[in-house]
């Protein structure tokens, strides 16, 4: 069941000591992240971080950024050339421990993910949504159709949702 | 004294002390209360607690309405050490009908620190949730508390929020979207004054800074630029070209909301 929440930009007034995604370690680095960095990267202008409040408490967060794969990687894809392929970053996302399994991550990612991906290619190009994920979200993405792109190197693997598929499941 | 921003000097809150104690020594009855409880709030800020602590134990005896009294007598067992009395002066305070929504929330951010100092950080955690929640007209001193016991537990972006919110309550200016580091470096004097209220301040406020100055750590980095192997970036392509049709999940998403 989802509660209702007000989602916006992480203002620089908002409180971000008390939230807290779990104890773990990959939790605690998402709140340290929520804590620490999101409000002057946000300032800075080097990502958007959006917040969702229920009852005035931050439930979860989001961070995205508008990025691209390194041109230099993709000379030889032929339909792409020598374009840098540009796609929205997902870099961080939590839920508040008090808040979890009541479908914030699923407002988020609707309301301030896929939104953002619309409209980053509806005005300057956007081929789908990227995220290096955690361990613990690998499976949480995979509900909403991201992919694993194979790779020995990175594990878990980075995953991607093609803006094409996006589209398909917003129209009627 | 109240005021958040000037900084007293010691000499100057020593000064002030002894004439208030000459100025107590022949004062009215009805104004004795206040007159200790100010005594009280002096000897806090020259770290004199166990004074300090009579002192507003004297102003809470002289009149018993009051829980801001009792409330600062907490503040002084706090740093004494004296927990469990801290609690059950703040537990008579509560009993006592508070002067102002103001002296709810100090009793709530004692509360808070004494469960921290105690060991029960999530206890402390909901406690200074709690005391932020019933804020309510900004007031500086409140705010500054906020500030001092946000860096007690730790908070120290928390921290430095409160104490830019109390020197703007306190010199009239609007925060806006301002970091509060930025806005606090922007008003030097005033930040000093705020700072030296605690030492926990000062020290949360200093690495805020350090913080701020410097790069991120690797692992809070955002990158912007992706770099995938070559097999995963074809794979990516593949997708792109021939995306998947959606799941379940994505399409109820979708068409939940707009219903």
């Amino acid at each position: 069941m989802s509660l209702p929440l007000e989602i916006r930009r992480l203002s620089q007034r908002d409180p971000r000591n008390t939230f807290s995604a779990g104890e773990d370690d990959e939790a605690k680095a998402l709140n340290q992240f929520f804590a620490q960095y999101a409000g002057q990267n946000d300032s800075r202008g080097l990502s958007a971080t959006s917040v969702a409040l229920s009852g005035g408490t931050i439930a979860g967060f989001v961070t995205i950024t508008p990025g691209a794969i390194d041109p230099s990687l993709i000379a030889s894809h032929a339909k792409v050339g020598h374009h840098p392929a540009p796609l929205l970053i997902l870099a961080r996302m939590a839920t508040d421990l008090r808040f979890q399994k009541q479908g914030v991550g699923e407002q988020l990612m609707h309301r301030v993910v896929f939104e953002r991906a619309i409209d980053l290619a509806d005005n300057f190009g956007c081929v789908g949504v990227y995220v290096d994920p955690k361990h613990r979200a690998v499976t949480y993405y995979s509900r909403f159709g991201f992919i694993p792109l194979a790779t020995r190197e990175a594990t878990p693997p980075p995953m991607f949702l093609p803006l094409k598929t996006l589209r398909a499941a917003r129209s009627p | 004294m109240l005021d958040v921003v000037t900084p007293m000097t010691r000499q100057e809150l020593r000064t002030a002390l002894t004439r208030l104690r000459e100025y107590q020594r022949s004062a009215p009855a009805d104004e004795l209360g206040i007159i200790f409880d100010t005594i009280g709030f002096i000897c806090f800020r020259l770290e004199r607690y166990a004074e300090g602590l009579d002192a507003h134990r004297n102003a809470a005896r002289y009149d018993k309405g009051r829980a801001d009294f009792l409330n600062n007598a907490a503040a002084c067992l706090i740093e004494l050490g004296r927990y469990e009395e801290a609690l059950t002066a703040i537990q008579e305070a509560r009993k006592r009908p508070p002067m102002s929504p103001e002296i709810d929330v100090c009793l709530q951010l004692n509360l808070a620190e004494v469960r921290h100092l105690q060991g029960d950080r999530e206890s402390a955690r909901i406690a200074f949730e709690e005391a932020v929640q019933k804020l309510e007209s900004p007031v500086a001193l409140n705010l500054a508390h906020v500030a001092s016991t946000a860096s007690v537990l730790g908070f120290d972006d928390d921290a430095v929020e409160y104490a830019a919110r109390s020197v703007a309550v306190a010199i009239g200016a609007d925060l806006g979207e301002t970091p509060a580091l930025e806005f606090l470096r922007e008003h030097p004097e005033a930040l000093t004054g705020v700072a030296s209220r605690s030492a926990s301040l000062a020290a949360a406020i200093e690495r805020v800074g350090a913080r701020y100055d410097a790069p991120p750590p690797p692992d809070h980095r955002i990158t912007a630029q992706i770099s995938v192997p070559p097999e995963a970036l074809s794979m990516l392509f593949v997708l792109v070209e021939e995306p998947p049709e959606p799941t379940p999940t994505l399409r109820k998403l979708f068409h939940e909301s707009s219903s």
